[in-house]
């Protein structure tokens, strides 16, 4: 995809990043358009994190340039900032600062009036639930009250681009439910979301497009929808019994078309190319050990398997994908 | 011009920037106890420790006890925060906001200069006013309290770049460093009665010539000229901040 240059929110041109012999970052090409949540995933280790440090300014690149809006992001490094928030993947707020003069902070460093910090400083305080704590020192907040200040003090100079690494990691239900809608309606207000994750099922709510990361190279870019038709190989039957059939994974994987067989709770998940063959051997199989058939489902291929196809990673090392 | 690195709306914008970093160091670490204790607590002991018992007016020992108070303050913001910094990872909040590092490295410096100057004002205001020190020149005792604060806190910011999260590790650097520097400096023993290699090595150390502007300003013996006191901590400043300048940037082009 060939975004104009006035349409890029993020433009990536060789961008490499080598420690001595590792590369951890090798040659990535990519753009972002204004105004997409575009979402960036990789199994530990890939690179995510070393490229966004590279587009954010905190670690330079070896080789290749990236910019943001135009801007360089190492000549003009000062223009770009500007106009990005950043939610690291640690809650990096001060703990000796109470939550209002973490935000008065940030907005300082901002060159954000004095007044309209203040102002923005009760509205994103009131719309975390943080108010009423809010001459309270950090370092008495929970992990989760502080992932929110956080997120909120990425939001107090109203970026053009917001990078957000894990923004719901160790959040409740509910708070993460409120932080993805947070997502889409600042997106829907045009701002671009840069957003690194490794739930599986966030990235496929939220976003326009998503990018995946391995070994330092990219090694797909496209909507999740567009990822998930050319895996269409990775189909799969979910069966669950009315009671357990002795030794079911062994009796489940002698099925000819079956590649793989998952339990997950008190379902199995058998990976086919052929799901039709697998349900009507499932079904002989339930006639011949006198089982009953409680739940049956053929759904397509999710970004999860996707993921995994594209990495090559095993179920077992799966990075938390569905969480 | 206008977005460039000098353009003077730029510089203005991260000086004031530098600043708010200064000012939110000082709220955060002059209070944290290592600051405490090597910033205030320990030269006021260790000046205790040199005059009580001795003979002579207290204020022949005040400029040494202002130089000593400046020396350990102002050098102990920046290593003490910087490590805090690493290891809550708080010093990625610079690296990402629209500041330049030596902009950061500037306001870190700011931070001990202030810190420094404020508590060398305490034990002047004490001599000057409890004990009757007399100042023969305010100009000289302003610049050298100013100066010696702010070479002091450059001396901070250059053992700051000392790359751990740990600030005990940088503590016992800089005291290694500083405990030496501060005996051979004239602060207790009179420059004058020291030995040929004894005055040789106080002339390497910074502290000895705020303490002879200080004992200049205050209407006491002098070893060296005002203008070369003054001229040698200005060089000890540039180099300290030039050489803390320096391996910051080396540190980031590594990150």
């Amino acid at each position: 995809m060939t975004v104009a240059t006035e349409a890029r929110a993020i433009a990536v041109e060789g961008l490499t990043k080598r420690y001595g012999q590792l590369t951890a970052v090798d040659d990535i090409y990519f753009e972002v358009p204004k105004g997409e949540i575009f979402g960036f995933l990789g199994p530990n280790g890939a690179g995510k994190t070393t490229t966004v440090k590279m587009l954010t300014g905190v670690s330079a690149p070896t080789a290749g340039k990236a910019s943001v809006f135009g801007h360089d992001v190492v000549k003009d490094s000062f223009g770009a900032k500007e106009l990005m928030g950043i939610v690291p993947d640690v809650s990096n707020a001060y703990v000796e600062y109470t939550a209002w003069s973490n935000l008065k902070f940030t907005g300082a460093m901002y060159g954000i009036p004095r007044k309209l910090t203040t102002a923005r400083t009760v509205e994103l305080l009131k719309r975390f639930d943080l108010y009423e704590k809010r001459k309270v020192k950090v370092k008495t907040y929970s992990m989760g009250m502080r992932r929110k200040l956080v997120i909120a003090m990425a939001l107090i100079n109203q970026a053009k681009i917001l990078f957000m690494d894990e923004p719901t990691t160790g959040l409740d239900v509910q708070t993460v439910l409120d932080i993805r809608e947070l997502i889409r309606e600042l997106n829907r207000g045009g701002t671009t979301v840069f957003l690194t994750t490794h739930n599986l099922t966030e990235a496929n709510a939220l976003c326009d497009r998503v990018a995946i990361i391995n070994h330092g190279k990219l090694i797909a870019v496209d909507t999740p929808e567009n990822l998930k038709r050319a895996a269409e190989n990775v189909q799969s039957v979910e069966v669950a019994f009315d009671r357990q059939p002795p030794e079911p994974v062994e009796r489940l994987r002698s099925i000819s078309a079956v590649a793989e067989v998952q339990k997950s709770g008190d379902k199995f998940r058998l990976l086919t190319g052929k799901p039709d063959t697998v349900v009507k051997a499932v079904a002989r199989m339930a006639e011949e050990e006198g089982l009953n058939i409680s739940f049956i489902d053929t759904p397509g291929p999710s970004l999860e398997d996707v993921f995994v196809q594209l990495t090559g990673i095993s179920d077992a090392t799966r990075t938390g994908g569905g969480q | 011009m206008k977005g460039s690195a000098l353009s003077p709306r730029r510089a203005w914008k991260e000086f004031r920037r530098a600043l708010v970093i200064a000012v939110k160091d000082i709220r955060i670490y002059c209070l944290k106890p290592p600051v405490l204790l090597m910033g205030i607590i320990f030269p006021f002991f260790l000046f205790l420790a040199f005059y009580v018992g001795k003979k002579g007016p207290i204020t022949e020992g005040i400029p040494g006890l202002v130089a000593i108070a400046t020396f350990f303050a102002a050098s102990n913001i920046a290593p003490v925060g910087m490590p805090f910094e690493r290891l809550a990872r708080t010093f990625e909040r610079y690296l990402t906001a629209p500041i330049t590092i030596s902009w950061v490295v500037f306001g870190k410096t700011v931070a001990g200069f202030l810190f420094g100057t404020v508590i060398s004002v305490i034990p002047l205001l004490v001599g000057i006013i409890w004990y009757g020190s007399a100042v023969s020149s305010l100009l000289v005792l302003i610049v050298a309290t100013l100066l010696g604060a702010l070479c002091f806190s450059c001396m901070g910011t250059l053992f700051a770049t000392i790359p751990t999260d740990a600030p005990g590790n940088v503590m016992t650097v800089l005291n290694f460093i500083r405990l030496p520097v501060l005996f051979m400096s004239g602060v207790f023993v009179p420059l004058a009665t020291m030995p040929g290699w004894a005055r040789g090595l106080a002339s390497v150390s910074p502290l000895t010539y705020m303490n002879d502007l200080l004992r200049s300003s205050l209407g006491l013996s002098r070893h060296y000229a005002v203008w070369l006191s003054l001229l040698i901590l200005c060089l000890f400043t540039i180099a300290f901040y030039g050489v803390a300048l320096w391996l910051f940037m080396i540190s980031r082009k590594r990150m």
